[in-house]
Protein backbone atom coordinates (compact mmCIF):
# COMPACT_ATOMS: atom_id res chain seq x y z
CA UNK A 1 0.00 0.00 0.00
CA UNK A 2 1.31 3.17 -1.17
CA UNK A 3 -1.45 5.56 -0.11
CA UNK A 4 -3.14 5.72 2.53
CA UNK A 5 -5.79 7.92 1.06
CA UNK A 6 -6.87 7.67 -2.34
CA UNK A 7 -9.89 10.27 -3.77
CA UNK A 8 -10.86 10.38 -7.34
CA UNK A 9 -12.94 12.71 -8.88
CA UNK A 10 -15.20 13.09 -5.29
CA UNK A 11 -17.91 15.47 -6.15
CA UNK A 12 -20.61 17.08 -4.15
CA UNK A 13 -23.01 19.28 -4.90
CA UNK A 14 -25.49 21.44 -2.65
CA UNK A 15 -27.26 24.57 -3.36
CA UNK A 16 -24.88 27.04 -3.87
CA UNK A 17 -21.51 25.31 -3.27
CA UNK A 18 -19.77 21.79 -5.34
CA UNK A 19 -16.98 19.87 -4.51
CA UNK A 20 -15.89 19.90 -8.13
CA UNK A 21 -13.78 16.51 -8.87
CA UNK A 22 -11.42 16.54 -6.07
CA UNK A 23 -8.26 14.35 -6.95
CA UNK A 24 -5.66 13.52 -4.27
CA UNK A 25 -3.80 11.07 -2.67
CA UNK A 26 -2.05 11.04 1.05
CA UNK A 27 0.95 8.96 1.19
CA UNK A 28 1.49 6.65 3.78
CA UNK A 29 3.65 7.97 6.54
CA UNK A 30 3.12 11.86 5.58
CA UNK A 31 1.41 14.66 7.23
CA UNK A 32 -0.46 16.41 4.57
CA UNK A 33 -1.79 19.34 4.87
CA UNK A 34 -5.49 19.97 3.59
CA UNK A 35 -5.63 23.38 3.21
CA UNK A 36 -8.45 26.15 2.00
CA UNK A 37 -9.98 29.41 3.04
CA UNK A 38 -13.49 29.10 5.06
CA UNK A 39 -16.19 27.60 2.97
CA UNK A 40 -13.50 25.99 0.34
CA UNK A 41 -14.96 22.53 1.19
CA UNK A 42 -12.64 20.78 3.40
CA UNK A 43 -15.08 19.77 6.17
CA UNK A 44 -17.17 18.64 3.12
CA UNK A 45 -14.23 16.55 1.62
CA UNK A 46 -13.78 14.72 5.14
CA UNK A 47 -17.74 14.31 5.64
CA UNK A 48 -17.61 12.36 2.31
CA UNK A 49 -14.48 10.29 2.94
CA UNK A 50 -16.37 9.40 6.71
CA UNK A 51 -19.71 8.27 4.71
CA UNK A 52 -21.05 11.26 6.67
CA UNK A 53 -22.66 12.78 3.91
CA UNK A 54 -23.53 10.87 0.73
CA UNK A 55 -21.18 11.84 -2.72
CA UNK A 56 -22.56 12.63 -5.88
CA UNK A 57 -19.53 10.69 -7.65
CA UNK A 58 -16.05 9.53 -7.21
CA UNK A 59 -14.19 6.84 -5.17
CA UNK A 60 -12.46 7.00 -2.17
CA UNK A 61 -10.12 4.06 -0.68
CA UNK A 62 -9.18 4.40 2.48
CA UNK A 63 -5.70 2.46 3.09
CA UNK A 64 -6.55 0.25 0.27
CA UNK A 65 -9.96 -0.20 1.29
CA UNK A 66 -13.06 0.91 -0.56
CA UNK A 67 -14.29 4.03 1.21
CA UNK A 68 -17.81 2.29 0.93
CA UNK A 69 -18.26 -1.39 1.08
CA UNK A 70 -15.56 -1.25 3.63
CA UNK A 71 -16.92 1.45 5.77
CA UNK A 72 -16.38 -0.83 8.76
CA UNK A 73 -13.21 -2.27 8.04
CA UNK A 74 -11.01 0.78 7.26
CA UNK A 75 -12.85 2.55 10.47
CA UNK A 76 -10.74 0.62 12.53
CA UNK A 77 -7.84 1.57 11.21
CA UNK A 78 -8.43 5.12 11.45
CA UNK A 79 -9.15 7.89 14.46
CA UNK A 80 -10.55 11.51 13.82
CA UNK A 81 -10.31 14.26 15.45
CA UNK A 82 -13.06 16.70 14.95
CA UNK A 83 -12.78 20.88 15.62
CA UNK A 84 -15.57 20.23 18.08
CA UNK A 85 -15.77 17.33 20.84
CA UNK A 86 -18.19 14.06 19.85
CA UNK A 87 -18.44 13.06 23.37
CA UNK A 88 -21.40 13.59 25.51
CA UNK A 89 -20.54 16.68 27.59
CA UNK A 90 -22.05 14.90 30.93
CA UNK A 91 -19.70 11.89 30.74
CA UNK A 92 -16.36 11.74 32.67
CA UNK A 93 -12.68 11.29 31.01
CA UNK A 94 -12.70 7.68 32.15
CA UNK A 95 -16.56 6.98 30.64
CA UNK A 96 -15.07 8.40 27.48
CA UNK A 97 -12.70 5.36 27.12
CA UNK A 98 -15.11 3.12 28.52
CA UNK A 99 -17.47 4.55 25.73
CA UNK A 100 -15.25 4.06 22.84
CA UNK A 101 -12.87 0.77 23.90
CA UNK A 102 -15.50 -2.17 23.01
CA UNK A 103 -15.51 -0.70 19.31
CA UNK A 104 -12.38 -1.05 18.35
CA UNK A 105 -10.42 -4.41 18.09
CA UNK A 106 -6.91 -2.80 18.78
CA UNK A 107 -7.85 -0.69 21.53
CA UNK A 108 -5.35 -0.16 24.51
CA UNK A 109 -6.74 1.03 28.07
CA UNK A 110 -3.25 1.24 28.80
CA UNK A 111 -2.18 3.53 25.72
CA UNK A 112 -5.42 6.00 26.97
CA UNK A 113 -3.73 5.82 30.28
CA UNK A 114 -0.76 7.10 28.98
CA UNK A 115 -1.39 10.09 26.98
CA UNK A 116 -4.36 10.99 29.56
CA UNK A 117 -1.19 11.05 32.42
CA UNK A 118 1.04 12.93 29.76
CA UNK A 119 -1.70 15.44 28.99
CA UNK A 120 -3.06 15.94 32.20
CA UNK A 121 -6.47 14.46 32.29
CA UNK A 122 -8.22 13.99 35.45
CA UNK A 123 -10.04 10.68 34.86
CA UNK A 124 -12.80 11.91 36.23
CA UNK A 125 -13.59 15.30 34.97
CA UNK A 126 -16.25 15.69 33.04
CA UNK A 127 -16.16 16.54 29.61
CA UNK A 128 -17.92 19.94 29.69
CA UNK A 129 -15.43 21.26 32.72
CA UNK A 130 -12.65 20.69 30.06
CA UNK A 131 -11.00 23.71 28.75
CA UNK A 132 -10.68 23.89 24.50
CA UNK A 133 -7.07 22.50 24.96
CA UNK A 134 -8.03 19.87 27.12
CA UNK A 135 -10.83 18.53 24.77
CA UNK A 136 -8.58 18.68 21.78
CA UNK A 137 -6.30 16.02 23.85
CA UNK A 138 -8.95 14.22 25.21
CA UNK A 139 -9.96 13.55 21.41
CA UNK A 140 -6.06 13.15 20.88
CA UNK A 141 -6.04 10.77 23.34
CA UNK A 142 -8.78 8.37 22.43
CA UNK A 143 -7.46 8.92 18.63
CA UNK A 144 -4.56 7.96 19.56
CA UNK A 145 -5.21 4.71 21.81
CA UNK A 146 -6.82 1.84 18.84
CA UNK A 147 -3.41 2.36 16.69
CA UNK A 148 -4.87 4.07 14.09
CA UNK A 149 -3.16 3.81 10.85
CA UNK A 150 -4.67 7.31 9.35
CA UNK A 151 -5.57 10.15 11.59
CA UNK A 152 -8.12 12.57 10.21
CA UNK A 153 -8.19 16.38 11.78
CA UNK A 154 -10.62 18.78 10.81
CA UNK A 155 -9.28 22.18 12.10
CA UNK A 156 -8.53 21.13 15.08
CA UNK A 157 -6.16 23.90 16.68
CA UNK A 158 -8.86 26.44 16.18
CA UNK A 159 -9.24 28.76 19.12
CA UNK A 160 -5.98 26.73 20.81
CA UNK A 161 -3.33 28.89 22.25
CA UNK A 162 -0.18 28.96 20.65
CA UNK A 163 1.47 26.41 23.75
CA UNK A 164 -1.63 23.79 23.24
CA UNK A 165 -0.91 24.03 19.74
CA UNK A 166 2.65 23.73 19.74
CA UNK A 167 1.48 20.55 22.03
CA UNK A 168 -0.26 19.12 19.70
CA UNK A 169 1.36 19.09 16.64
CA UNK A 170 4.32 17.73 18.69
CA UNK A 171 2.19 14.53 19.24
CA UNK A 172 0.97 14.70 15.68
CA UNK A 173 4.99 14.61 14.61
CA UNK A 174 5.46 11.94 17.01
CA UNK A 175 2.85 9.58 15.63
CA UNK A 176 3.76 10.67 12.02
CA UNK A 177 7.41 9.53 12.96
CA UNK A 178 6.19 6.14 14.53
CA UNK A 179 4.28 5.43 10.70
CA UNK A 180 0.75 6.77 11.18
CA UNK A 181 -0.65 8.61 7.83
CA UNK A 182 -1.69 12.57 9.08
CA UNK A 183 -4.83 14.25 7.19
CA UNK A 184 -4.90 18.00 8.78
CA UNK A 185 -7.29 19.99 7.67
CA UNK A 186 -6.83 23.54 8.31
CA UNK A 187 -7.24 27.04 7.65
CA UNK A 188 -4.32 27.75 9.64
CA UNK A 189 -1.05 27.72 7.59
CA UNK A 190 1.41 28.09 10.30
CA UNK A 191 0.93 25.20 11.44
CA UNK A 192 1.43 23.49 8.35
CA UNK A 193 4.64 25.38 7.77
CA UNK A 194 6.01 23.27 10.70
CA UNK A 195 4.96 19.99 10.03
CA UNK A 196 3.53 18.79 6.89
CA UNK A 197 5.23 17.17 4.28
CA UNK A 198 2.31 17.54 1.69
CA UNK A 199 -0.12 19.81 1.07
CA UNK A 200 -3.66 19.83 -0.91
CA UNK A 201 -4.98 23.40 -1.32
CA UNK A 202 -8.17 24.17 -2.63
CA UNK A 203 -10.66 26.86 -3.04
CA UNK A 204 -14.48 27.17 -3.83
CA UNK A 205 -14.73 23.35 -4.07
CA UNK A 206 -11.86 23.24 -6.71
CA UNK A 207 -8.47 21.91 -6.26
CA UNK A 208 -5.34 24.17 -6.58
CA UNK A 209 -2.33 22.14 -6.01
CA UNK A 210 -1.75 18.95 -4.63
CA UNK A 211 2.00 17.45 -3.56
CA UNK A 212 4.68 18.18 -1.68
CA UNK A 213 4.91 21.71 0.89
CA UNK A 214 8.10 22.12 -1.62
CA UNK A 215 6.37 22.21 -4.91
CA UNK A 216 3.41 24.14 -3.90
CA UNK A 217 5.43 27.06 -2.31
CA UNK A 218 7.96 26.71 -5.28
CA UNK A 219 5.13 27.43 -7.90
CA UNK A 220 4.23 30.52 -6.17
CA UNK A 221 7.77 31.76 -6.01
CA UNK A 222 6.75 34.68 -7.49
CA UNK A 223 4.37 35.90 -5.63
CA UNK A 224 6.26 38.36 -3.69
CA UNK A 225 8.05 40.07 -7.05
CA UNK A 226 11.18 39.07 -8.71
CA UNK A 227 13.57 38.48 -6.08
CA UNK A 228 11.23 38.93 -3.41
CA UNK A 229 11.05 36.28 0.12
CA UNK A 230 9.73 33.06 -0.29
CA UNK A 231 6.23 33.34 0.34
CA UNK A 232 4.71 31.13 3.28
CA UNK A 233 1.72 28.99 3.27
CA UNK A 234 -0.99 31.79 4.27
CA UNK A 235 0.45 34.26 1.32
CA UNK A 236 -0.05 31.96 -0.73
CA UNK A 237 -3.68 30.73 0.85
CA UNK A 238 -4.64 34.62 0.18
CA UNK A 239 -3.05 34.74 -3.12
CA UNK A 240 -5.33 32.08 -4.04
CA UNK A 241 -8.50 33.64 -2.45
CA UNK A 242 -7.79 36.45 -4.69
CA UNK A 243 -7.43 34.41 -8.15
CA UNK A 244 -3.69 34.05 -8.37
CA UNK A 245 -2.55 30.51 -9.93
CA UNK A 246 -0.61 28.14 -9.32
CA UNK A 247 1.98 27.82 -11.84
CA UNK A 248 3.96 24.28 -12.37
CA UNK B 1 -25.06 -8.94 16.54
CA UNK B 2 -21.63 -7.78 18.53
CA UNK B 3 -22.16 -4.74 16.61
CA UNK B 4 -25.90 -4.49 17.66
CA UNK B 5 -24.98 -5.18 21.03
CA UNK B 6 -21.79 -2.66 20.93
CA UNK B 7 -24.70 -0.01 19.48
CA UNK B 8 -27.03 -0.58 22.52
CA UNK B 9 -24.32 -0.28 25.20
CA UNK B 10 -23.50 3.16 23.70
CA UNK B 11 -27.05 4.04 23.93
CA UNK B 12 -27.10 2.65 27.56
CA UNK B 13 -24.09 4.78 28.26
CA UNK B 14 -25.52 7.89 26.66
CA UNK B 15 -28.79 7.84 28.39
CA UNK B 16 -27.56 7.33 31.85
CA UNK B 17 -27.12 10.03 33.17
CA UNK B 18 -31.19 10.68 32.53
CA UNK B 19 -32.64 7.69 34.46
CA UNK B 20 -32.88 9.35 38.06
CA UNK B 21 -35.98 11.25 35.90
CA UNK B 22 -37.48 7.53 35.62
CA UNK B 23 -37.82 7.34 39.91
CA UNK B 24 -40.25 10.91 39.16
CA UNK B 25 -42.16 8.71 36.92
CA UNK B 26 -42.83 5.94 39.15
CA UNK B 27 -43.49 8.28 42.24
CA UNK B 28 -46.65 9.30 39.66
CA UNK B 29 -47.36 6.43 39.22
CA UNK B 30 -47.71 5.22 42.83
CA UNK B 31 -50.08 8.06 43.42
CA UNK B 32 -52.56 7.84 40.40
CA UNK B 33 -52.69 4.12 41.23
CA UNK B 34 -53.23 4.53 44.82
CA UNK B 35 -56.36 6.64 43.95
CA UNK B 36 -57.63 4.70 41.89
CA UNK B 37 -57.36 1.98 43.65
CA UNK B 38 -56.09 0.11 40.70
CA UNK B 39 -52.29 -1.04 41.64
CA UNK B 40 -51.60 -2.03 38.01
CA UNK B 41 -52.21 0.81 36.27
CA UNK B 42 -48.87 1.66 37.60
CA UNK B 43 -47.51 -0.46 34.62
CA UNK B 44 -49.98 2.26 32.00
CA UNK B 45 -48.74 5.23 33.65
CA UNK B 46 -45.21 4.17 33.54
CA UNK B 47 -45.09 2.89 29.77
CA UNK B 48 -47.14 6.36 28.56
CA UNK B 49 -44.18 8.19 30.28
CA UNK B 50 -41.28 5.72 29.91
CA UNK B 51 -41.79 5.89 26.21
CA UNK B 52 -41.34 9.72 25.31
CA UNK B 53 -38.46 9.93 27.91
CA UNK B 54 -36.32 7.15 25.87
CA UNK B 55 -36.74 9.73 22.99
CA UNK B 56 -35.06 12.30 24.46
CA UNK B 57 -32.03 9.74 23.38
CA UNK B 58 -31.84 11.90 19.98
CA UNK B 59 -32.16 15.50 21.55
CA UNK B 60 -28.58 14.43 23.46
CA UNK B 61 -27.77 13.13 20.40
CA UNK B 62 -28.19 16.37 18.92
CA UNK B 63 -27.09 18.38 22.03
CA UNK B 64 -23.87 16.39 21.64
CA UNK B 65 -23.21 16.32 17.91
CA UNK B 66 -23.09 12.58 18.50
CA UNK B 67 -23.07 12.16 14.63
CA UNK B 68 -20.14 13.27 14.87
CA UNK B 69 -18.71 10.28 17.34
CA UNK B 70 -20.93 7.45 15.08
CA UNK B 71 -19.65 9.11 11.58
CA UNK B 72 -16.13 7.95 12.92
CA UNK B 73 -17.01 4.40 14.89
CA UNK B 74 -16.71 1.56 13.02
CA UNK B 75 -20.44 0.45 13.29
CA UNK B 76 -23.03 0.12 10.51
CA UNK B 77 -26.08 2.54 10.14
CA UNK B 78 -27.99 -0.81 10.16
CA UNK B 79 -26.07 -1.81 13.52
CA UNK B 80 -27.10 1.39 15.21
CA UNK B 81 -31.05 1.43 14.33
CA UNK B 82 -31.11 -2.53 15.10
CA UNK B 83 -29.51 -1.35 18.06
CA UNK B 84 -32.02 1.52 19.11
CA UNK B 85 -35.01 -0.23 18.60
CA UNK B 86 -33.33 -2.93 20.75
CA UNK B 87 -32.13 -0.47 23.05
CA UNK B 88 -35.68 0.81 23.44
CA UNK B 89 -37.77 -2.50 23.96
CA UNK B 90 -34.99 -3.58 26.73
CA UNK B 91 -35.85 -0.51 28.47
CA UNK B 92 -39.81 -0.93 27.74
CA UNK B 93 -39.26 -4.61 29.15
CA UNK B 94 -37.38 -3.69 32.37
CA UNK B 95 -39.78 -0.83 32.91
CA UNK B 96 -42.89 -3.18 32.75
CA UNK B 97 -41.25 -5.68 34.60
CA UNK B 98 -40.40 -3.09 37.48
CA UNK B 99 -43.37 -1.58 36.97
CA UNK B 100 -45.53 -5.26 37.67
CA UNK B 101 -43.47 -5.36 40.37
CA UNK B 102 -44.77 -2.07 42.10
CA UNK B 103 -47.85 -3.19 41.26
CA UNK B 104 -48.05 -6.36 43.01
CA UNK B 105 -46.48 -4.38 45.84
CA UNK B 106 -48.67 -1.44 45.83
CA UNK B 107 -51.95 -4.82 45.66
CA UNK B 108 -50.65 -5.78 49.18
CA UNK B 109 -51.51 -2.51 50.55
CA UNK B 110 -54.58 -1.14 48.33
CA UNK B 111 -57.59 -2.76 47.86
CA UNK B 112 -57.27 -3.75 43.84
CA UNK B 113 -61.05 -3.15 42.49
CA UNK B 114 -60.06 -3.33 39.04
CA UNK B 115 -61.16 -6.82 37.24
CA UNK B 116 -58.55 -9.53 35.79
CA UNK B 117 -59.74 -8.24 32.15
CA UNK B 118 -59.03 -4.53 33.04
CA UNK B 119 -55.65 -5.05 34.91
CA UNK B 120 -54.69 -6.96 31.88
CA UNK B 121 -56.42 -4.35 28.70
CA UNK B 122 -54.50 -1.50 31.86
CA UNK B 123 -51.11 -3.15 31.13
CA UNK B 124 -50.86 -4.92 27.81
CA UNK B 125 -52.60 -1.30 26.61
CA UNK B 126 -50.00 0.40 28.56
CA UNK B 127 -47.03 -1.61 26.20
CA UNK B 128 -49.13 -1.66 23.04
CA UNK B 129 -49.00 2.12 23.57
CA UNK B 130 -45.15 2.29 24.10
CA UNK B 131 -45.04 0.13 20.92
CA UNK B 132 -47.18 2.34 19.35
CA UNK B 133 -44.96 5.56 20.17
CA UNK B 134 -42.05 3.85 19.04
CA UNK B 135 -43.43 2.26 15.93
CA UNK B 136 -44.42 5.86 15.04
CA UNK B 137 -41.75 8.33 16.01
CA UNK B 138 -38.18 6.41 16.13
CA UNK B 139 -38.50 6.71 12.07
CA UNK B 140 -39.42 10.16 12.02
CA UNK B 141 -36.03 10.35 14.74
CA UNK B 142 -34.11 9.26 12.33
CA UNK B 143 -35.83 10.87 9.44
CA UNK B 144 -35.70 14.43 10.93
CA UNK B 145 -33.88 16.59 13.96
CA UNK B 146 -35.50 15.85 17.31
CA UNK B 147 -36.25 19.57 17.23
CA UNK B 148 -38.94 19.32 14.48
CA UNK B 149 -40.28 16.08 15.74
CA UNK B 150 -40.21 17.04 19.66
CA UNK B 151 -44.07 18.71 18.78
CA UNK B 152 -45.44 15.17 17.61
CA UNK B 153 -44.62 13.34 20.56
CA UNK B 154 -47.61 13.27 22.10
CA UNK B 155 -49.55 12.52 18.87
CA UNK B 156 -49.60 8.60 19.01
CA UNK B 157 -51.61 9.17 22.59
CA UNK B 158 -53.95 12.20 20.83
CA UNK B 159 -54.25 9.78 17.83
CA UNK B 160 -55.33 6.91 20.25
CA UNK B 161 -58.12 8.87 22.29
CA UNK B 162 -59.38 10.65 18.91
CA UNK B 163 -59.55 7.43 17.04
CA UNK B 164 -61.72 5.93 20.01
CA UNK B 165 -63.73 8.85 21.20
CA UNK B 166 -64.64 9.26 17.13
CA UNK B 167 -65.35 5.20 17.08
CA UNK B 168 -67.63 5.11 20.40
CA UNK B 169 -69.39 8.45 18.93
CA UNK B 170 -70.19 7.39 15.25
CA UNK B 171 -70.75 4.05 15.46
CA UNK B 172 -72.15 1.27 17.51
CA UNK B 173 -69.01 -0.36 17.48
CA UNK B 174 -69.80 -1.46 21.73
CA UNK B 175 -72.32 -3.07 20.64
CA UNK B 176 -71.23 -4.67 18.05
CA UNK B 177 -67.65 -5.44 19.48
CA UNK B 178 -69.39 -7.24 22.65
CA UNK B 179 -68.45 -10.44 21.39
CA UNK B 180 -65.36 -9.90 21.40
CA UNK B 181 -65.52 -7.69 24.51
CA UNK B 182 -67.06 -10.96 26.32
CA UNK B 183 -64.32 -13.40 25.03
CA UNK B 184 -61.39 -11.10 26.39
CA UNK B 185 -63.36 -10.85 29.84
CA UNK B 186 -63.22 -14.63 29.82
CA UNK B 187 -59.88 -15.07 28.51
CA UNK B 188 -57.80 -12.25 30.05
CA UNK B 189 -54.68 -13.68 29.02
CA UNK B 190 -55.49 -13.36 25.19
CA UNK B 191 -55.66 -9.60 25.63
CA UNK B 192 -51.93 -10.28 26.88
CA UNK B 193 -51.33 -12.06 23.73
CA UNK B 194 -53.39 -9.58 21.25
CA UNK B 195 -51.37 -6.35 22.94
CA UNK B 196 -47.82 -7.61 22.98
CA UNK B 197 -48.37 -9.17 19.36
CA UNK B 198 -50.02 -5.90 17.88
CA UNK B 199 -47.24 -4.22 19.80
CA UNK B 200 -44.25 -6.11 18.33
CA UNK B 201 -45.44 -6.24 15.24
CA UNK B 202 -46.08 -2.38 14.92
CA UNK B 203 -42.15 -2.47 16.35
CA UNK B 204 -40.93 -5.20 13.31
CA UNK B 205 -42.81 -2.88 11.06
CA UNK B 206 -41.32 0.62 11.54
CA UNK B 207 -37.97 -1.32 11.91
CA UNK B 208 -36.89 -1.48 7.96
CA UNK B 209 -38.75 2.26 7.67
CA UNK B 210 -36.14 3.60 10.35
CA UNK B 211 -33.19 1.92 8.73
CA UNK B 212 -34.01 3.00 5.29
CA UNK B 213 -33.96 6.77 7.03
CA UNK B 214 -31.06 6.45 8.50
CA UNK B 215 -29.09 5.05 5.48
CA UNK B 216 -30.39 8.12 3.29
CA UNK B 217 -30.32 10.53 6.21
CA UNK B 218 -26.84 12.94 6.20
CA UNK B 219 -25.40 14.55 9.21
CA UNK B 220 -25.70 18.02 9.78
Amino acid sequence: MDNALDVVDLRKEYSGFTLDNLTFSLPAGHIMGFVGQNGAGKTTTLRLILNMARRDGGSVRVLGMDGLAEERRFKQDIAVVFDEIPFVDAWSVREVEAALRPFYDRWSTETFAGYTKEFGLPPDKKVKDLSRGMKLKLMLAAALSHEAKLLILDEPTSGLDPVARDEMLGTLHRSASSGCSVLFSTHITSDLDKIADDVTLIDKGRLVYTGTKAGLIEGFRGLNGAGGATPNLDEILVAVSKGVAFHA
Amino acid sequence: MRDILRSMALDHRIMKRNYPILAGFYALAVVLSVVAKAPFLAVAITMVLTAPFIGTYFSLYEKNRLDRLYGSLPLGRSSVVVGRYAYAFVMMLANVAASLLLGLFLSLFVQDTATPFLTSVIVAGGFLYACLFFAFLLPLYFKVSFSKVYVFVNLPFYLVVIAGLLLVKKTDILTSLQPTIKYFMDNPAMVWVVGIGIGLVLLGASLPLSIAFHKSRESA
